[in-house]
């Protein structure tokens, strides 16, 4: 088992009742990376990571750290070191901000660590601070998607799972998250995977990306090399129907 | 979980029978309700949290991911079953048994008679409250459990222990019967198998009109059929006062035709669209 790779996924596979979503994913995050799967409505893409976090039933090999995680509780993944933000933010709407974001330093033991983390996180997101007292449902969709992922940085991990954190949001606020993750990746060493419908959001930011269609990865690489080749469009399309410039399908 | 629990009344029911030795003879004999009364309080308190604990451990542990209206019919079946447990043991028929006598006789209090009991009640009740509202809005344990009772999945991702949480659910409502048992044994000097029936129906009459899952809506509903049912007592006509319940509920009917989910909304109790 090498040293390198936080995440290790291999031949994982997903069916909801007869239907296979994943038909064997296998892919590697590297220790300290930023990895962004990308893929259509449907390719299987929040499914692979509630799998990875412990709330869909998978068969195949997911290794967090070395260790095999896979059928293990949501809250023995997460106290491993490995926080999961699932789609739709799921905020504590009744909780306030500063709750929200303490629920994830209740299973640590290490109080003094939790309230400098507090500040870190606040750090992070200045807008946080501001409405700290205030119930996290009244925050903005922007707001919610910093405070999911503050809630999730509290929780100490060593690896990130986020889906879709543009879904939403104005693309001013999107190169915002992705500055604020990238900067989490470099400073506080914080793998980090997420998904994506559109590549090109991530491509600036990203060290490698998975491209997931129809259940199945159809490509893998950096992102420099990806742009150069008409390959992304291909994988992500399944076909060769699309316009060169713009990256959109053609009709 | 989205509980319901009609079996809490049982747990009452349970926790005051522990006062009393196991036997179906007519004339109740002081068991653990002989104890000095702070050995007394912390072991009918202990009661109603095993029972709550037992219950969850032998059934609604097992319904984790049942739909609420099944659970709500399961903790029906388990009232029952314990009501009747009660009556193997105990006898169908109700015991008298005097509890703290002293604290139902009558006492002056701001130039009106009332008995003791009243004044503990509410002083009791209120300290309760307060203590509540501690736990859940300071303690970790009180934070952990409103965010599960909000989301239960996503507190599980933040690394909350579901086992934990819902235990630690069961452990506060058994802890709150068993304080209810005592105030109402005390009150009633009546033990009797269905005598947790009628407090759980009240209670669920007063959380719905209150608001489902709020807890100031249940105060405020307790407080809301609290006065209704006294004021009926006290003006309506000798004739018809023994239908004083159905007046209360005739005014609960109307207050939910107006209010539908209660007089504080939860949003996470209303139907997404």
């Amino acid at each position: 088992m090498s040293e390198d790779h936080i995440l290790r996924v291999t031949d994982l596979r997903i069916a909801y009742g007869r239907v296979q979503v994943l038909h064997g994913v296998s892919f590697d995050v590297p220790a300290g990376a930023l990895v962004a799967i990308v893929g259509p409505n449907g390719a299987g893409k929040s499914s692979t990571l509630s799998a990875i976090a412990g709330g869909v039933a998978a068969a195949g090999d997911v290794r967090f750290d070395g260790r095999p995680i896979l059928g293990l509780k949501p809250e023995a993944i997460a106290r491993s070191g490995l926080s999961f933000v699932p789609e739709g933010r799921h905020v504590f709407a009744s909780l306030s901000v500063e709750e929200n974001l303490r629920i994830g330093t209740f299973m640590r033991g290490d109080r003094p660590r939790a309230e400098r983390d507090l500040q870190l996180v606040l750090n992070y997101f200045p807008k946080l601070k501001e409405r700290i007292r205030q119930a996290g449902g009244k925050l903005s969709g922007g707001e919610q998607q910093m405070l999911v992922i503050g809630r999730a940085l509290m929780t100490q991990p060593k690896l990130m799972l986020i889906d879709e954190p543009s879904l939403g949001l104005a693309p001013r606020i999107v190169e915002e998250v992705y500055a604020i993750l990238h900067r989490l990746r470099s400073q506080e060493g914080v793998s980090i995977l997420v998904n994506e419908q559109s590549s090109r959001r991530v491509m600036n930011f990203v060290d490698e990306i998975i491209v997931l269609r129809d259940g199945r990865v159809q490509l893998k690489g950096r992102p420099s090399d990806l742009a150069k080749s008409h390959a992304l469009h291909d994988a992500y399309f399944g076909t060769g129907t699309f316009d060169r410039d713009s990256g959109e399908a053609v009709h | 979980m989205r509980l319901i629990n009609f079996a809490h009344g049982e747990f009452v029911t349970v926790s005051a029978y522990a006062l009393i030795v196991p036997t179906a003879d007519v004339t109740a004999k002081l068991f653990i309700g002989g104890w000095s009364w702070p050995l007394l309080i912390l072991a009918i308190l202990a009661f109603g949290m095993a029972i709550a604990l037992l219950s969850n451990l032998l059934v609604f542990r097992r319904l984790r991911n049942a739909a609420p209206q099944n659970l709500m019919v399961v903790s029906f079946a388990l009232g029952y079953i314990i009501q009747n447990l009660l009556m193997m043991v105990y006898g169908a028929r109700p015991k008298a048994i005097g509890l703290w006598s002293s604290l139902t006789q009558a006492t002056e209090l701001g130039g009106i008679r009332i008995p003791l009991l009243q004044p503990v009640t509410i002083g009791v009740t209120l300290l309760l409250l307060l203590a509540i509202l501690f736990f859940m809005r300071k303690t970790s344990f009180g934070i952990q459990m409103r965010a599960a009772a909000e989301d239960f999945r996503m507190a599980r991702y933040l690394g909350v222990r579901a086992d934990f949480v819902i235990a630690l659910s069961f452990a506060l409502s058994g802890l709150l019967a068993g304080v209810v048992a005592l105030l109402y044994v005390v009150q009633t000097g009546l033990l009797a198998p269905t005598m947790g029936v009628n407090i759980v129906t009240f209670a669920f009459i007063a959380t719905v009109i209150g608001g489902m899952g709020s807890l100031p809506g249940a105060v405020l509903g307790g407080l809301l059929v609290g006065i209704a049912t006294s004021l009926l007592q006290a003006y309506l006509p000798d004739s018809i006062r023994a239908f004083r319940d159905a007046f209360v509920f005739l005014f609960v009917i109307l207050l939910l035709l107006v209010r539908p989910s209660g007089i504080i909304r939860l949003k996470q109790f209303e139907e997404r669209v």
